[in-house]
């Protein structure tokens, strides 16, 4: 066990210790920049009061002006120096204690008004979104990968080849761009704005409730999906094919692949049976790795869409200067990404008939 | 140059020549830098000078809004009209000088023909008198008549998105009581003539006739025209008027847009109703056929829906001004400075505030070509630095270096390099530096672990042996191992920076002061393009970004086959 218990042990020493950067850089960004606004904040609730107090007639002397002044400062916590207030920002976003971050403007689905509420409304329909895509994705990758690899150098690998070349170079954004221009405006056949599944949903439950309701919100979410989707598919199906077609051809010249040809197995159930499992840690790694990846990198993607993921909540939160929500999305996502890779360290781990026997040889 | 580096060029070359997309990319590169470098030639700087907060510098150049480029007249069975100045300008000045009798007896035949005919028939002395003493009472000295026009022949299929008249014009004197006139005329290949001024007569046969013009006294006339006032001092008086060389900006499609926007039956009919009594339509208070195609359209059945035919031919706008001369005050001027049909333009069309698309493509290559060569040359460079000495010293120095990369590397970049740039302002060095802080990590855990190989080679013990010191060991013989490797990841990773920079400058969080085609796709999608089908404003931005990052990942891919032999698989 030993062997599995250091990576174990090593794997989230070393995500605790981002996680606790990445909080601080963040909280320092917000605290640190976002003083002079705080300053200008108080400055407005201490004339506010002022104004009142006098308005009743009450007369001040300048120890007690001071006295309120100080006051509000204390209650902003303006008075503490510098690195205690980053480093309780710090502690609650660890702490995921995202109901200290209030949210400025209304986000679509969101139930209350905290950080915390608008993340519980975003999260789920980027995981929705971006699942659906990679699986889509690993789908054709898998099977274009495994027929490419078989006959490397053909015409058909040449193709998947340039693909994947070319759309490493390509905006998702952009695309994004160009298929609402092509199935929107020009064909008319995919919502232009995604948003309005929101609009959709709350007329659906007027109409039908309990278990029939979430039946029928499937067509509706696949109404508002399928351009997403299929953008994100068409960017991606390249890379991995192509990566895919690399595993498969590392494999491919393994001992037990010939054993197997030897042994004279179909073809097919070679490929399907015995080399797509000892491919599939690496292509493990790289679902999860790009589901979460997608998470921040999908902020532009769905901004394009309007779909009321993490990506367009994150838009929404910089067009009106909502730094709490700032704060804590980005803290998410960075714990997201820091966890997946931890996860995937034992995943591969286990996957791995290398670390696999290194852990039972420890066992005996 | 030495001979060994002449003939390590010429061994690159010609394995380059075998490795086909490292070709292309290289050529690529060259056509790249060469329009970067003809920018001036090709393209006028001016126009990114002023590209914002300058609406005057683009309300000047006259250009249309959100036009297609005039290459689409070659692929689309549907030609468009091409922006262009309307050259065939006239113009007739006429005079009555109101102390010569003849003139004022002019005057009054148009004004009281009775009163005229009756004086006709008095002798010449006595009907001097007469005059002399009407003069008295009138107020002007001279009364002035202008006649512009500029013609149009349209021969495209489908109407121009605006026609656009500058004038120069004054200095007229408005006074109470004072009735003046001011007539725009439309005249269509069909013979119908309609008059833009509410009220005024669409006939031309009397142009003296102060009744068939509105009256330029009316404010809210001038305010339509959008003619500003002023005063003028004439002797002791100060009178309101419209300066000398004010300028009428007279742009169809802005001014029937209004007239159609009031909801004003009255007003709606007495400026369309000569086309839509000819089509056999009638006029509601609402229109919601295009102008210029309601304008420019045959007079039959359909034509206030948008579906009558075209109609093509010669279009004459005529404007024309009849304006009392008051003594003391220098004879009014009037000309047409420009006039201007708005349609397709250019090489790359424009955006919706009427901006040259062309100069700023090819501008934003040099910006795409300087963030990603930077980012990627000076991350590429640190991260081998920070692998080699890793690899090398070994220990603790390596167990602390090798985690701090990792940690950089765990970071996800796209996320913090938002919000950084949100909160450091958003300048390009800034999202430069950053880029490069979150992009050094990735090479060097593969330097290391090729450091590790190098540092047991005989070579860097001998010169340990002699006592050389690690970092000459470091710069003279590990440093130059491993760089060739990462020719290949430098070429790799400029697409990443270049998109990084478009996604920032996207969400509108790039450099105001710098076009970017990143830039280019914000203004584009804040303003719906893709859903105003403006392909030509979405498009090549995002294929300029496509290009350039494709260029380098070919010439990455040909330098790893090249350079990395012993990579290929």
């Amino acid at each position: 066990m030993a062997g599995l218990s250091t990576v174990a042990v090593k794997a989230i020493a070393n995500a605790i210790i981002v996680l606790v950067i990445a909080a601080f850089i963040i909280s320092a960004v917000f605290v640190v920049q976002g003083e002079q606004e705080l300053k200008g904040y108080a400055l407005e609730l201490f004339q506010a009061k002022i104004r009142a107090l006098k308005m009743r007639g009450v007369h001040l002397t300048q120890q007690q002006i001071q006295a309120i002044n100080l006051t509000i400062w204390r209650d902003l916590g303006l008075l503490e120096p510098r690195w205690v207030r980053i480093l309780r920002f710090t502690v609650w976003s660890l702490t995921f204690n995202f109901q200290m971050f209030p949210a400025k403007v209304h986000y679509a689905g969101a139930t209350g008004n905290t950080a915390k509420d608008v993340i519980l409304a975003a999260l789920p329909n980027t995981i929705i979104l971006f699942t659906t895509a990679t699986i889509i994705c690993i789908l054709i990758g898998i099977f274009l990968g495994l027929q490419t690899a078989r006959r490397a150098g053909g015409i058909a690998d040449r193709i998947i080849s340039t693909i994947a070349m070319i759309s490493a170079s390509l905006p998702m954004w952009w695309v994004g761009l160009l298929m609402l221009l092509i199935f929107s405006f020009e064909l008319g056949i995919a919502p232009a704005i995604c948003i309005n599944v929101y609009s959709d949903l709350a007329q659906l439950s007027k109409h039908v409730s309990g278990i029939l309701y979430y039946i029928y919100s499937i067509p509706i979410w696949l109404h508002y999906m399928w351009l997403p989707v299929l953008t994100i598919v068409l960017v991606s199906f390249g890379g991995w094919a192509y990566t895919i077609r690399n595993v498969v051809i590392s494999v491919m010249t393994e001992d037990f692949v010939h054993v197997a040809r030897a042994k004279g197995l179909p073809e097919r159930s070679v490929l399907y049976k015995h080399v797509l499992r000892s491919a599939s840690p690496p292509i493990v790694t790289m679902s999860a790795l790009s589901i979460v990846g997608s998470l921040g990198g999908a902020i532009i993607t769905e901004t394009v869409f309007s779909w009321p993921g993490m990506g367009r909540t994150y838009w929404v939160a910089l067009q009106s200067g909502d730094t709490g929500v700032l704060i804590a999305i980005t803290y998410v996502t960075v714990f997201l990404f820091v966890v997946v890779i931890v996860l995937l360290d034992f995943i591969y781990a286990l996957l791995d008939p290398r670390v696999r026997t290194g852990m039972t040889g420890g066992a005996r | 140059m030495s001979s060994t580096s002449v003939e390590r060029i010429r061994w690159f070359l010609k394995e380059l020549k075998r490795v086909k997309s490292g070709l292309v990319g290289f050529i690529l590169l060259f056509t790249l830098i060469g329009l970067t470098l003809a920018f001036p030639l090709i393209a006028n700087p001016q126009d990114i000078a002023n590209w914002s907060g300058h609406a005057e510098y683009w309300d000047q150049k006259m250009l249309p809004k959100l036009a297609p480029p005039a290459w689409v007249n070659i692929f689309s069975p549907v030609k468009y009209p091409i922006t262009s100045d309307l050259k065939n300008v006239k113009s007739n000045y006429y005079i009555l000088n109101m102390s010569k009798d003849k003139d004022l007896m002019e005057y009054l035949k148009i004004q009281n023909p009775q009163v005229a005919k009756a004086l006709e028939q008095l002798p010449k002395a006595q009907r001097s008198q007469i005059l002399k003493n009407l003069r008295k009472n009138l107020n002007f000295n001279y009364l002035v008549l202008s006649e512009l026009n500029v013609t149009y022949n349209f021969k495209a299929d489908v109407p121009p998105s605006n026609i656009i008249v500058l004038l120069k014009l004054g200095p007229i004197v408005l006074r109470k009581g004072y009735v003046q006139g001011v007539n725009i005329l439309f005249t269509r290949p069909d013979g119908i003539t309609i008059s833009f001024i509410p009220g005024a007569s669409a006939n031309l046969s009397n142009p003296w006739n102060l009744n068939n013009y509105g009256n330029l006294n009316d404010i809210k006339l001038l305010t339509m025209l959008a003619l500003p006032t002023s005063t003028l001092k004439i002797g002791k008086n100060t009178l309101r008027a419209i300066p000398a060389n004010t300028t009428l900006r007279f742009s169809i499609r802005d001014y029937v847009t209004s007239i159609v926007n009031s909801g004003n039956p009255a007003l709606i009919n007495s400026v369309f109703s000569p086309i839509a009594k000819s089509a056999n339509e009638s006029l509601g208070s609402n229109l919601y056929v295009d102008p210029m195609v309601l304008l420019m359209s045959k007079a039959t059945k359909g034509l206030l829906s948008g579906t009558a035919p075209i109609l093509k031919g010669k279009y004459t706008i005529t404007f024309m001004f009849l304006v009392k001369v008051p003594a003391g005050v220098p004879l009014p001027k009037f000309n047409i400075t420009r006039a201007r049909v708005l349609g397709v333009y250019g090489l790359m069309g424009t955006d919706n505030q009427g901006r040259d698309l062309w100069p700023a493509l090819i501008y934003g290559i040099r910006w795409a070509l300087i963030i990603g060569i930077t980012v990627s040359v000076i991350s590429t460079l640190i991260g081998v630095m920070y692998g080699v000495v890793s690899g090398y010293m070994g220990g603790y120095v390596d167990i602390i270096m090798t985690r701090i990369a990792q940690i950089v590397y765990s970071l996800p970049v796209l996320p913090l390099l938002i919000i950084l740039a949100y909160f450091f302002g958003p300048s390009i060095w800034n999202i430069i530096w950053i880029l490069i802080a979150f992009g050094w990590s990735g090479l060097v855990f593969t330097v290391r672990s090729m450091v590790l190989q190098i540092k047991e080679n005989l070579y860097v013990e001998a010169a340990r042996a002699i006592g050389a010191s690690s970092w000459r060991i470091i710069i003279k013989h590990v440093f130059p191992q491993v760089l060739p490797y990462t020719f290949a990841s430098m070429a790799l990773s400029v697409p990443g920076a270049i998109l990084a920079e478009a996604g920032l400058s996207f969400l509108g969080l790039g450099d105001p002061n710098i076009v970017t085609w990143g830039k280019i796709l914000h203004d584009a999608h804040a303003s719906g393009a893709a859903l105003k089908g403006a392909w030509w404003w979405v498009v090549p931005p995002g294929l300029g970004i496509a290009v350039v990052g494709m260029t380098f990942v070919f010439i990455g891919y040909a330098l790893d086959r090249i350079l990395n032999p012993r990579l290929i698989r």
